[in-house]
């Protein structure tokens, strides 16, 4: 098995490129050029994901909806999404007044460059003999998490410097809702590196992932803490709080346009499917062989195909909840049962079960 | 710690404001202080506008009113002017108008059904409950030729005889339509979310209901039995049987539960007026031949339709000559949004958005 | 004190009574069971302007009509029997041009606060376009000014 990194490595020494130009710091060089095809790579990957997501998306809700979705632009409405894209890039970009310029712009950046850091993180398992793992340090899921957790800042970011009541509404509720639901979720992925403690770095996402086995089954309390702090981080229905077209117009992004309203709307998707891989990952034995030799990845992407369609029939089917009910369930009834789950993996490793 | 009291202006243009809703709300975090609906945004004055058309041509302002229940407003002012102007209707006329009418209130309610799962953020029922609507809207419109503004229902009668097709669809339409329905009730019904932001929220007590004289079923859903169809039956409702669903709990959800069952009784309406439409003219012979534009009349007169929203009423003062001297609409909905304020108070934002959403304004017809 | 009993076209019995004692008559209907205002109208009769009470009840099968005339445009507001008369009366006062004494919170309500004139007057000029702009302020600017207009 061949790390993805070195791969890139060997297809630049067969290229022929030479670093030993620059001297000693040819390797530092090389190490650099390494890492920008691989970020590349996973930019163009999660771009390319976040359009299938949404093709997916609209298909689907257009099927339980009785409708027929995109069918106009290109094949089964194959272009809709570029026609879109087009149409979005090319509306004029309204600053407000009353916003603070820089903030505003810089907004979108933050929520965007953090998802596509965040798909770096993620172990992608085996392909034939390829390990699709781009970060393999000590520390990955809660690098991952600390990712994940500074999306909210740049909603928050948004709608505060919009100075509109209504985004500072929604970015109040994003502030809030990333609050209470970030530490459920840290507490029962905790209870996975607990049980984990005796295969390796536990902490590592490449070393979860390596074991096979479903710890769903193990740890029922812990998947499902986990599955809901999850819906409630990506902020789509029932806790699109922060957006909640309804009742805050549109949240924290309601002064945004354009490009900038695009990326927002890119972001939301990807993080759809980056909380279906994160899933995946920790509970469902992520990208591991199974059956086949170098099958991983395949297996990786249909496990987070199947909780994105999850996610997806949540968002179509479900009404939003109110705004202190879902707090109230965050901290009085996931947060304890999160810690019940750490408890229960601690006795699970300590009696020896596991 | 510090209440700061924060002004937020919700509307005229906000997705779930049903429309030019303004509502100037004071919040304390997310918490109503006072919520006063500013209303007028679609005013046209159709009042005024009535003064200066004959009779007839009035009628195309009522069509514009409630832009959901046209045949209920037409159907208002025809009789108004009937009484007015002494003008008899053939048997055949008043069952048809009586059907037409039932199957626009089920259209309305089902217009109200899914727009309501919108305001909570539930997307799909919208589209269940305006595929069942778009066949009503189909056969009104094998009726008059219109998909929205009908003008069907007429003075003297109604404006054409139904076609043979009609009677196929329409039993279609009867024999489908309570399943579908009941189909649409369990997406709301077997969610949790959705019983839990409805129950218990935007109470109305029967006391500040008759107060702010508010009418339909808002008012049935706050425990008092009134229906102008039982106690001051117009068309032929003395002649049929249904019932008139009520609650005692006063709530958005018990709004919920009586418009629902009023679709039922609707259609149960809709169909015995379907079975007993005789044989005969269908307009007045009289005025076939003179035609409309010579009905004037002396005197006052008001006449009460239940609308879907209420008690749906006309004031027609005439002076003796071709014109209204005065046209008064009562609109339904003008009252039972004059309620918000003491129903949202103490609530959260999105509560209010229910409670709105439950009272189901239509601003043709608030701001007339 | 009832000025005169009548009947109107559509069978209904009304009564007319004089400004002053408009509160007291409308008190002692709602106390023998017409607690239902269903509608407050006004007509203009160019020489006065009558207002009319159509009342009735929640409980039991009965309407009565209830006129006042008056030629000043001021009247006692019925706010303190009703709610629902705080709405009617804003847009009677909106529409009509009619004061009513007592009414917590007197302005109009479908037309913009710097309207000119009250449009259901029969003498109310209609061929006369208004076009109505914010003041920085937030307060109305009416002009007659086509160039005002969009």
């Amino acid at each position: 098995m061949i790390n993805v990194l070195l791969f890139i490595e060997y297809i630049l020494k067969y290229l022929g490129i030479d670093f030993s130009v620059y001297g000693i710091y040819g390797q530092y060089v090389q190490e650099i050029l390494v890492y920008l095809i691989a970020s590349l790579l996973i930019l163009l990957a999660a771009s390319l994901t976040i359009i299938i997501v949404i093709y997916i998306f609209r298909k689907y809700m257009a099927d339980l909806q009785q409708r027929i979705g995109p069918n106009r632009v290109g094949p089964y409405g194959l272009l809709q999404l570029i026609a879109d894209a087009l149409k979005i890039f090319g509306k004029e970009d309204i600053i407000p007044d009353r916003a603070d310029p820089l903030l505003f712009r810089f907004a979108p950046y933050i929520v965007f460059t953090f998802l596509v850091l965040s798909y770096l993180v993620i172990p992608y398992g085996n392909l034939f003999g390829l390990d699709l793992t781009f970060v393999n340090v000590k520390y990955t899921l809660l690098l991952l998490i600390a990712f994940s957790a500074i999306a909210p800042i740049g909603e928050v970011i948004a709608g505060l410097s919009s100075g509109n009541k209504f985004s500072m509404l929604g970015a109040l509720r994003a502030a809030a809702q990333d609050l209470s639901y970030e530490i459920p979720m840290v507490i029962s992925a905790l209870g996975v590196v607990v049980l984990l403690s005796g295969y390796g770095d536990s902490l590592n996402l490449a070393n979860i992932a390596k074991y096979p086995w479903p710890l769903a089954i193990l740890e029922p309390i812990g998947f499902f803490v986990f599955f809901i702090a999850m819906v409630a981080k990506m902020a789509v229905v029932p806790f699109d709080l922060p957006e909640s077209e309804s009742e805050l117009v549109s949240g924290f992004n309601v002064e945004y346009s354009g490009l900038r309203f695009g990326i927002f709307y890119l972001g939301v998707f990807g993080s759809v499917f980056l909380a279906s891989l994160f899933i995946s990952v920790v509970y469902l034995g992520g990208g591991s062989d199974f059956i086949f030799y170098g099958s991983g990845y395949i297996w990786l992407l249909i496990k987070a195909f199947i909780f994105m369609f999850i996610f997806l029939t949540l968002w179509i089917a479900l009404p939003r909840i109110r705004v202190d009910k879902f707090m109230n369930f965050g901290w009085k009834i996931l947060l304890p049962l999160s810690l019940i789950n750490l408890v229960w993996s601690v006795m699970l490793v300590g009696l020896g079960v596991f | 710690m510090e209440e700061r009291i924060i002004d937020v202006n919700f509307g005229p243009q906000h997705p779930s404001t049903h429309g030019v809703l303004r509502l100037r709300v004071k919040l304390n975090g997310e918490t109503i202080v006072e919520a006063h609906p500013i209303i007028g945004y679609l005013h046209r004055n159709a009042e005024k506008l009535s003064e200066n058309k004959f009779y007839p041509s009035v009628l195309i302002f009522m069509d514009r009113l409630d832009y959901v229940s046209n045949h209920n407003m037409e159907l208002g002012y025809v009789l108004a002017v009937e009484k007015l102007a002494d003008i008899e209707v053939p048997e055949r006329a008043q069952w048809i108008r009586m059907m037409v009418v039932e199957l626009n209130r089920i259209a309305s309610h089902l217009v109200w059904l899914g727009t309501m799962g919108l305001d909570l953020g539930m997307i799909t029922p919208f589209f269940y409950t305006f595929r069942e609507r778009e066949k009503i809207v189909q056969m009104f419109e094998m009726l008059s030729g219109a998909r929205l503004t009908y003008n069907y229902i007429s003075i003297g009668g109604v404006y054409k005889d139904i076609p043979n097709e009609f009677k196929d669809k329409f039993l279609e339409f009867y024999n489908e339509f309570p399943k579908r329905l009941e189909e649409i009730q369990k997406i709301f019904d077997e969610n949790e979310i959705f019983i839990q932001r409805m129950k218990g929220i935007g109470y109305l007590s029967p006391e500040d209901a008759m107060s702010y004289s508010i009418t339909g079923p808002v008012l049935r859903a706050s425990g008092i039995k009134y229906d102008i169809r039982k106690k001051f039956p117009y068309l032929h409702y003395d002649k049929v049987e249904f019932e008139v669903p009520t609650s005692n709990e006063c709530d958005n959800y018990a709004r919920y539960k009586v418009r629902i069952e009023e679709m039922k009784q609707s259609l149960r309406i809709a169909k015995q007026a379907f079975d007993r439409i005789p044989e005969g003219e269908y307009f007045n012979p009289v005025y076939r031949k003179q035609g409309l534009l010579k009905i004037k009349g002396k005197g006052e007169v008001y006449s009460r339709t239940e609308s879907p929203r209420g008690e749906f009423g006309v004031y027609i003062v005439g002076d003796g000559t071709y014109r209204p001297y005065r046209v008064r609409i009562r609109s339904p909905a003008f009252h039972n949004l004059s309620a918000t304020n003491i129903m949202v108070k103490g609530l959260k934002i999105a509560d209010m958005i229910a409670t709105i959403s439950t009272l189901d304004p239509v601003f043709g017809e608030v701001d007339r | 004190m009832i000025i005169e009993r009548g009947k109107m076209k559509d069978g209904n019995e009304y009564i007319l009574v004089n400004p002053e004692s408009l509160i007291e008559e409308l008190k002692n209907l709602k106390e023998n069971g017409y607690n239902y205002l269903v509608l407050m109208s006004a007509v203009d009769y160019l020489k006065y302007r009558e207002v009319v009470y159509h009342l009735s009840s929640y409980n039991e099968e009965k309407m009565v009509v209830v006129k006042v005339r008056t030629s000043d445009d001021v009247l006692p507001s019925a706010t303190v029997l009703w709610d629902s008369a705080n709405w009617f009366e804003r847009e009677i006062y909106d529409l009509m041009g009619i004061k009513f004494n007592g009414h917590p919170d007197l302005k109009r309500i479908f037309l913009p606060e710097g309207w000119v004139g009250h449009p259901l007057r029969k003498d109310y000029d209609i061929s006369k376009e208004q076009f109505v702009n914010m003041n920085d302020d937030g307060t109305d600017r009416v002009s007659f000014d086509p160039k005002d207009g969009w």
